[in-house]
């Protein structure tokens, strides 16, 4: 398996949202809080119904939150 | 360690306690008694239909007794649901699991194909359901430890 080739910035996201914290970012987009942990350690690359989820929660754009890194280099 | 990574371990435990302690009564009883001809089957069709309740009842021993456990050591909650990251770890260790036992599978039959004893056909199958069950658990662990 690969390494996670998207970074996020849910963490800074979630601070500047009232330091939302991992367990209710993971309530309002219906997975668990480790897969939120596990998202912002990019470990793991969420399927696009989720970061559409993640962003909506912040009121932005998928883009904003995510960003694809897996041409850096190549 | 997460909850997960903590549950795939007490499973991994529970399953090699399970097949050990079954094998060794198993043994003890091939020891005790000759058996030839259809009475080999019979034993070994016995055995495995004996096997399913016990490796069950097992199990769900070893999930409550790791649940006290848990909760005894203030260890957190487990989730209510499974997400997709657990559906995804789950099938990714699930097809691992099926390779290894589809692998013994045509290993118990060129044990027999090469003249091997049914005894070893039906030891090379319960022992490749052991492995694919134990293997199942050691990726469930290491996809959890790694994210995915």
């Amino acid at each position: 398996m690969g390494k996670c080739l998207i970074s996020n910035n849910i963490r800074r996201l979630r601070f500047d949202h009232d330091e939302m914290t991992q367990q209710q970012l993971a309530e309002k987009t219906g997975v668990t809080r480790q897969t939120i942990a596990a998202i912002e350690k990019e470990k793991y690359s969420p399927t696009l119904e989720l970061a559409f989820r993640i962003a909506g929660v912040f009121g932005t754009t998928v883009e904003e939150v995510f960003t694809f890194t897996g041409d850096k280099g190549e | 360690m997460t909850y997960h990574e903590k549950r795939s371990i007490s499973s991994l435990i529970t399953g090699i306690l399970i097949f050990v302690i079954y094998f060794l009564v198993v043994r003890n009883m091939h020891l005790n008694g000759r058996f030839e001809g259809a009475e080999v089957l019979q034993f070994w069709g016995r055995t495995i239909l004996i096997m399913i309740p016990v490796t069950i009842a097992g199990r769900i021993i070893g999930m409550i007794l790791f649940e006290i456990g848990n909760k005894i050591g203030g260890g957190e909650d487990g989730p209510e649901f499974s997400d997709e990251r657990d559906k995804l770890i789950e099938l990714k260790s699930t097809k691992i699991s099926m390779y290894i036992f589809a692998l013994g599978f045509v290993l118990a039959m060129a044990v027999i194909a090469l003249g091997g004893s049914v005894n070893w056909m039906f030891i090379t199958l319960i022992l490749a359901g052991f492995l694919s069950d134990i293997v199942g658990e050691l990726f469930n662990y290491i996809f959890y430890r790694r994210g995915f």
